[in-house]
């Protein structure tokens, strides 16, 4: 799934600054992108001659959000990873989890990590147990930062 | 079907040698395989580098040329192989990069006997490399030594994003070491190319050079790790000073240089120049010097030679001293090539057109278990088994640790080796 821009989505949002939903329309569109409201919250999108954008925002933003996106705010693009692990090495749960990724070592088959390479592209394999799933810990961005090629990306 | 699991098995792709990919086998075709980069994993699913969708077309039976290519049986190919070799006065043997280390052995031999030119892959950045050890001394040590140690890390004339992709990962800025035990929050990385790319980011400084003037950069830092004055370099003297201040303070360092060296003909001053600057920056504190090549067993080649003939440049063995004929690059001397012998490598994609077309006039024997731009204009074309995935060998990691590769899939098709043993008996 391609990365949404908030002023792609605000193109087919009123452009009234109304405020009735609690945010500018710019405003609005970011928290859009991070799936805190719905199309539906905006009043102005509901009136009968905005339906076809009402239509088109939904379409942008799909059915909803994965359950590891939703838990981690994780959005992970396969096609960009070229495999290099780096993610897999400087994931603290990884570390905690498998001794052989602090030697920079793959984890091993049998062991049960949060991130690791699967035929030559990331996979989140648990993310329950992402430290950004749990929101008591401090917010974790090392994957996401250290990505070389920004396979790694916060929805 | 039932399914097996190899563990730990080593990635046959670059200089790396990775040795943690999980690999699962099911109806001797690869199911699943785990920790293998974007690289790696093409030589498992036969799919083109980088692009694992696509496809790798095998060459499947033996082929020879009467007006196009037609198919034939081994014994054929192997005796018209031979019969082109011994018609040669002065044959090539080239390529070897993506074979083990006993198919090398081999390949020298033939070339020994046929008094022909014994050329590996990459020779022109790695010849250089050893040959600069004469002089300069002996500063290489171990990867997982440099994981464990080192705190500051200089890449020179390469990405390892695209060449090696796991060695930023596995054994040089990321990985926790004995000694650094915070990963790359404990150490630096510098950046010297010739253009910005990936690795930028996680530098501390990057330097810009021109293309094949790294020795001038080189020479600056020399001249402020002796403490002279520096006036004539036109480049980035800030980073240098930068760059030198932290080397010097090191408690280890360690350099990895590709092939961006190599540029404008200049690979011997350049390397020779990084050498005089490891030799130095040896006299304050230790930093070890080790190359980062794409093709797995490029190494292995620079031992065989070493080894076999106390030199590692390419070997002419139609002069009476095949080690030492002052001629220091194949390209240079391609005319007097009359018949080539290739293994495992593609010279009509690697090489400057100007120079493929002189091997367009001679009958060339192609070793190689894909088909390529070279298939169709070769004389003898053999199927072979991939080493260290159909084949077992011995590869040379990028810090000359010999490993042992493992066969994960059963093949009709003969190894390299096989291939070059049978061309060599029917030689001798």
């Amino acid at each position: 799934m391609a990365k949404l821009s908030m002023y792609q989505l605000q193109k087919y949002l009123p452009k009234t600054d109304c405020k009735k939903c609690g945010f500018s329309c710019l405003g609005f569109a970011n928290h859009l992108i991070s799936r805190d409201v719905r199309p539906e919250d905006c009043p102005i999108l509901l009136e009968p001659g905005y339906s076809e954008s009402l239509a088109k925002l939904n379409e942008l933003l799909g059915p909803g959000l994965d359950f590891e996106k939703e838990v981690t705010g994780l959005l992970i693009e396969p096609e960009k990873c070229n495999g290099c692990g780096i993610c897999v090495v400087v994931c603290e749960i990884n570390l905690e989890k498998s001794q052989e990724v602090e030697s920079g070592r793959g984890p091993r088959f049998t062991d049960d990590v949060v991130l690791r390479i699967d035929n030559g592209r990331i996979k989140l394999v648990d993310p329950q147990s992402c430290r950004r799933a749990d929101p008591s810990d401090y917010i974790c961005r090392a994957c996401v930062e250290l990505c070389p090629t920004k396979a790694i990306s916060l929805v | 079907m039932a399914e097996t699991l190899y563990e730990s098995v080593i990635c046959p792709s670059c200089g790396c040698l990775c040795d943690d990919i999980d690999v699962v086998v099911a109806d001797n075709k690869v199911k699943s395989i785990r920790n293998v980069c974007q690289w790696g994993i093409n030589k498992f699913f036969f799919t083109k580098k980088f692009t694992s969708t696509v496809k790798r077309g095998r060459v499947e039976r033996p082929m020879v040329r009467e007006n196009n290519l037609v198919e034939t049986d081994y014994e054929t190919a192997v005796s018209r192989a031979v019969d082109i070799l011994k018609c040669s006065r002065k044959p090539l043997v080239y390529g070897l990069t993506n074979s083990g280390y006993y198919a090398q052995n081999v390949a020298l031999d033939i070339a020994r006997v046929l008094k022909g030119w014994f050329e590996p892959r990459k020779a022109v950045l790695l010849s250089p490399y050893y040959s600069a050890m004469k002089n300069s001394g002996f500063y290489i040590a171990p990867l997982d030594e440099v994981r464990n140690s080192a705190d500051v890390i200089v890449y020179w004339g390469c990405n390892p994003v695209h060449s090696t992709p796991k060695h930023l990962a596995r054994y040089s800025l990321y990985p926790r070491g004995r000694c650094k035990e915070r990963g790359n929050l404990d150490r630096v990385v510098f950046t010297v190319d010739v253009a910005e790319n990936e690795l930028v980011r996680m530098s501390r400084r990057y330097l810009m050079v021109e293309p094949g003037t790294d020795f001038l950069a080189m020479e600056t830092m020399i001249k402020l790790l002796k403490n002279e004055k520096v006036e004539d370099y036109e480049g980035d003297i800030a980073a240098i000073q930068d760059m030198v201040q932290y080397m010097a303070r090191a408690a280890y360092g360690a350099i990895f240089f590709g092939l961006g060296l190599s540029r404008n003909g200049n690979a011997v001053r350049n390397v020779e120049t990084l050498m005089t600057l490891v030799k130095e920056l040896n006299q304050k504190t230790r930093f070890v010097i080790v190359p980062l090549y794409d093709d797995f067993n490029t190494n292995g080649a620079m031992q065989l030679l070493l080894r076999e003939l106390g030199s590692p440049v390419p070997a002419d063995f139609s002069c009476d001293h095949p080690a030492d004929h002052g001629m220091p690059t194949l390209l240079e001397n391609l005319h007097e090539i009359d018949a080539a012998l290739v293994v495992g490598e593609d010279p009509f994609w690697s090489m400057p057109s100007e120079h493929s077309d002189q091997l367009k006039k001679i009958p060339i024997i192609l070793i190689d278990p894909f088909w390529t731009r070279t298939t169709n204009k070769c004389q003898v074309v053999f199927p072979t088994a991939i080493t260290g995935v159909e084949a077992e060998g011995i590869a040379y990691r990028m810090d000359g640790l010999p490993l042992k590769l493992r066969k994960v899939l059963e093949t009709d098709y003969p190894s390299d080796e096989v291939i070059l043993e049978d061309i060599y008996h029917r030689l001798s």
